[in-house]
């Protein structure tokens, strides 16, 4: 169990983070692909348990799906417990969701922050 | 906005698909197979929505009443997509050619299953309360893109609330539109100003909910605002071009890297495993040869490829905020259908055999 490093995990996301810019106006920038491993950043409320390690840095391509069940077994969750996962406290992504995607729209400061919590607070 | 743009508005709610449902042979326990079931089914709702009918219909036939669930040549049908979008992502002329001849569809022909539910390939959905949680999140999500909060979603009272999602289960244009206009801009102050030097250019919005849907994958949402750097209003071809094509392509290549051989499920053929590499090859091919920069290089200079939205293809003048307001789906997104009509049903079966392993196997990576 090794704590992270921030500032590591800061660096290497954004040197993948580039913008073409072209002549054409009106058409300037073209977006930029998700990065392959993004840091996602897992925040407790109610009364599910605060992880010890609470950033992960994570493949794009998963699905929002194999992000719940990680955070299922690292909290050591049955499968009666009920646990109910928001971005940006604001909802809950469908499983089939693309993490990549998740980034690219609501990512701050180069990371995702998923909150948790054992009861529907934001539903 | 023009004279004629609440009649689209409403023509787009009105949008029909004519479908024919089937049950399955497996789960027939009576003597005689059922007649099948016709319905014109609404391009904006969902199937568990209005699939009821259909379960009852099928029930005296089948002593398997477990979880239903539909399929099309093979697919299974994602209950959480819009129809139509699902229709225009699978059925639409293009993305039926198969061995070589193109079937003109005139109907979507469904098979209705009872037993054996997919539940690796397709959520679960116990009831229309599950419907209903899934829809007020999308919601939410898109009306979080727009806004950067969900202030008014969250000050609808329950009156409110109720109006929206029963206008939307029981297909009521009024009853939904009186709510969903809150959601809209130019739908709740002067609608009747027609200049377009209007401080509101964009529609106001912060970025436009947008998603594409491309070979039956997961939908690419990209952050585009509604109007540019020097205060122009994006439009359709705005769009693609700041999409790069490698966000079609990274779509595929979490299973070409795979060294394991992807899981054939029992419906797919036996030749699933070549053709899905020749769809994966014709994509790297493309990308590698014509070296696309975005999505609008790779439309212009593929013929097979076409979009779609609601059906239709509007311009590619048209602007994303106008779109936005009288193209998106109930749940507040634009849904743009990318389809390529050189790759078959079978590549698309076969990637989502194929992409549904591999993540079931992914590992996650903690630093």
């Amino acid at each position: 169990m090794s704590d992270p490093n921030e500032e590591d995990l800061v660096q290497s996301s954004s040197t993948t983070t580039s913008t073409v810019t072209t002549s054409n106006s009106g058409q300037a920038s073209i977006n930029s692909p998700a990065p392959d491993k993004i840091i996602v950043y897992f925040k407790n409320a109610g009364g599910a348990q605060a992880l010890k390690q609470k950033k992960f840095k994570l493949q794009s391509n998963l699905s929002f799906q194999n992000v719940i069940d990680k955070l299922r077994s690292q909290l050591k969750l049955k499968s009666t417990d009920s646990l109910f996962l928001f971005v940006n406290q604001v909802f809950q992504p469908s499983p089939d969701e693309s993490l990549g995607e998740l980034y690219k729209c609501f990512s701050h400061n180069e990371q995702l922050i998923i909150n948790y919590s054992d009861l529907p607070a934001w539903g | 906005m023009s004279f004629f743009d609440e009649d689209i508005k409403r023509s787009i709610w009105e949008g029909k698909i004519p479908i024919i449902f089937t049950l399955s042979p497996d789960d027939l326990t009576s003597h005689l197979p059922p007649a099948p079931f016709a319905l014109m089914a609404a391009r904006n709702t969902y199937f568990p929505l209005i699939t009821n009918i259909v379960k009852d219909y099928f029930s005296s036939s089948t002593l398997v009443l477990h979880e239903m669930w539909l399929e099309y040549k093979g697919i299974p049908l994602k209950w959480h997509v819009p129809i139509g979008v699902l229709f225009d992502t699978l059925v639409s002329p293009g993305a039926t050619m198969v061995g070589g001849t193109e079937q003109q569809a005139t109907y979507w022909n469904i098979t209705v299953h009872f037993q054996s539910y997919p539940e690796r390939l397709l959520m679960k959905c116990l009831n229309e309360e599950s419907v209903k949680t899934y829809y007020r999140n999308v919601l939410k999500e898109a009306y979080y893109i727009k806004h950067g909060d969900i202030n008014k979603i969250n000050n609808l009272n329950i009156n409110q609330s109720n109006e929206l999602w029963d206008g939307l289960r029981l297909h009521d244009y009024d009853k939904f539109w009186s709510i969903n206009k809150l959601f809209y801009n130019n739908n709740n102050n002067n609608s009747n100003s027609s200049s377009s030097n209007n401080n509101n250019a964009g529609g106001g919005y912060k970025y436009i909910p947008i998603r594409i849907i491309y070979h039956y994958k997961p939908p690419i949402q990209e952050l585009i605002p509604s109007i540019d750097e020097n205060g122009q209003e994006l439009t359709l071809e705005n769009l693609f071009y700041r999409i790069p094509f490698a966000t079609l392509s990274n779509l595929f290549t979490n299973t070409s890297t795979s060294t394991t051989s992807p899981t054939i499920s029992p419906t797919s053929s036996s030749s699933s495993l070549i053709s899905i590499h020749q769809a994966q090859e014709q994509l790297h091919q493309q990308q590698q040869q014509s070296g696309f920069l975005n999505i609008l290089q790779y439309l212009k200079s593929t013929p097979s490829v076409k979009y779609k939205i609601q059906g239709i293809e509007p311009p590619l003048d048209s602007t994303l905020s106008w779109l936005s307001e009288y193209f998106s789906h109930p749940d507040n997104f634009l849904y743009i259908v990318l389809s390529d009509s050189s790759f078959s049903i079978q590549s698309i079966l076969n990637s989502l055999n194929s992409s549904n392993s591999q993540q079931s196997t992914s590992n996650i990576t903690s630093p």
